[in-house]
């Protein structure tokens, strides 16, 4: 991978359960952190993937898993994830709470929750840049 | 834990009274017999970065659903399988809370020291430094620091220790969320987060408010409350975590 140069392109396929939806928060910080981000941005990256791997994937079952594409174009990265779920998941998840809300409006430029399609579960799409 | 054979037989009896009653008074009777065996198994892991006390309580909880669970025809000795259903329970804490069980104590130094460093920088650069520079002044690699800092999020739920709305006789921070927030849509929506940060202890409490709401930054909270920005950046996390569980 170039140092935070054009199209450079990440996936990941876990599992949804805690610890290793820790590995989407590993990998999006160390790619913030190639990119020059700031502890505190660094930080901010880490927090917001997690509200939406939580908000995403909290109510799946065992067998779900979450893809995460994670994208650095022109300064900028953007952290796309989609369930997979499992047998008798539910594939919606319903708006983004209040406190979600507000805390990625704070975190992350970007952010929107995606509308399960085609099998997939809900997923979410994060965009943002070193401010 | 050896037990003199009074003491067994006392807890026999606790067992028996159970078994035969299934009420709720030999079973809290039956849980307080136990509660040794769970403090001595919560000690086992009490090396492990987390207050004693939570541990005691997960281990309580372990002992509760051996209680529910246990089934005395399957021949099994009750303390053989509350044993077994505590460490579980245990284990499980520490695998959902991803840290001590994987954080080996290299990295719990490292993760001291770079809270050293990280206010010492933030100073002397007059803004946040970059994962790199605070690699370069620790002396480790990239990776290391975002191992350490990854570890040292300890994410462990406060709702334990969160006070009942109101108990800290502070302010309630309903009228902190104005009511031309655009991100919150309707009143109904206001009260109901202001309840959730009602739940939180009165400094983390703070900490979200002034994180996103007054949009301060983590080195900013940091000086305000003269901490580091390290714990700063630890109660923030166990905060949204905490919320999250409360509104579940």
């Amino acid at each position: 991978m170039a140092e935070g140069g054009a199209g450079d392109e990440i996936h990941l396929e876990v599992p949804t359960t805690p610890d290793l939806l820790r590995l989407v928060r590993v990998v999006a910080s160390g790619l913030a952190s190639r990119l020059g981000f700031s502890i505190d941005a660094v930080e901010d990256v880490r927090l917001a993937v997690d509200e939406l791997c939580w908000t995403v994937a909290s109510r799946s079952g065992p067998e779900a898993t979450l893809t995460v594409r994670f994208v650095i174009l022109n300064s900028a990265f953007t952290v796309e994830g989609r369930l997979q779920p499992g047998p008798g998941d539910i594939t919606d998840r319903g708006p983004l709470s209040a406190l979600s809300e507000r805390i990625l409006h704070t975190l992350v430029d970007e952010y929107a929750l995606l509308e399960p399609v085609d099998g997939e579960g809900a997923g979410f799409r994060m965009r943002t840049k070193q401010g | 834990m050896a037990l003199d054979a009074a003491r067994r037989e006392e807890l026999r009896r606790l067992l028996d009274d159970y078994v035969e009653s299934r009420s709720q008074e030999a079973a809290a009777r039956l849980i307080e017999g136990h509660l040794p065996l769970a403090r001595h198994l919560a000690r086992r892991f009490a090396d492990r970065g987390q207050p004693l006390d939570d541990l005691v309580q997960v281990a309580s909880i372990g002992l509760l659903k051996a209680v529910e669970r246990f089934d005395a025809d399957r021949g099994v000795e009750f303390a053989t399988y509350a044993a077994h259903t505590i460490l579980g329970e245990l284990k499980r804490h520490f695998r959902d809370a991803g840290w001590a069980v994987r954080a080996p104590r290299r990295l719990q130094e490292l993760y001291l020291e770079l809270t050293r460093l990280l206010d010492e920088l933030s100073q002397s650069l007059g803004r946040s430094p970059t994962v790199a520079e605070l690699a370069s002044a620790a002396g480790v690699t990239e990776e290391e620091v975002l191992e350490a800092l990854e570890a040292g999020q300890a994410y462990r739920s406060s709702s334990l220790d969160a006070p009942a709305p109101g108990a800290d006789g502070e302010a309630s921070v309903a009228s902190t969320l104005g009511e031309t927030d655009s991100a919150m849509a309707t009143a109904e929506q206001r009260a109901e987060l202001a309840g959730l940060l009602d739940r939180l202890a009165p400094r983390e409490r703070r900490i979200v408010h002034l994180r996103f709401w007054e949009d301060k930054t983590q080195a900013e909270i940091a000086t305000e409350l003269g901490i580091s920005q390290m714990h700063v950046s630890r109660l923030l996390a166990k905060s949204l975590i905490a919320l999250r569980e409360a509104s579940a």
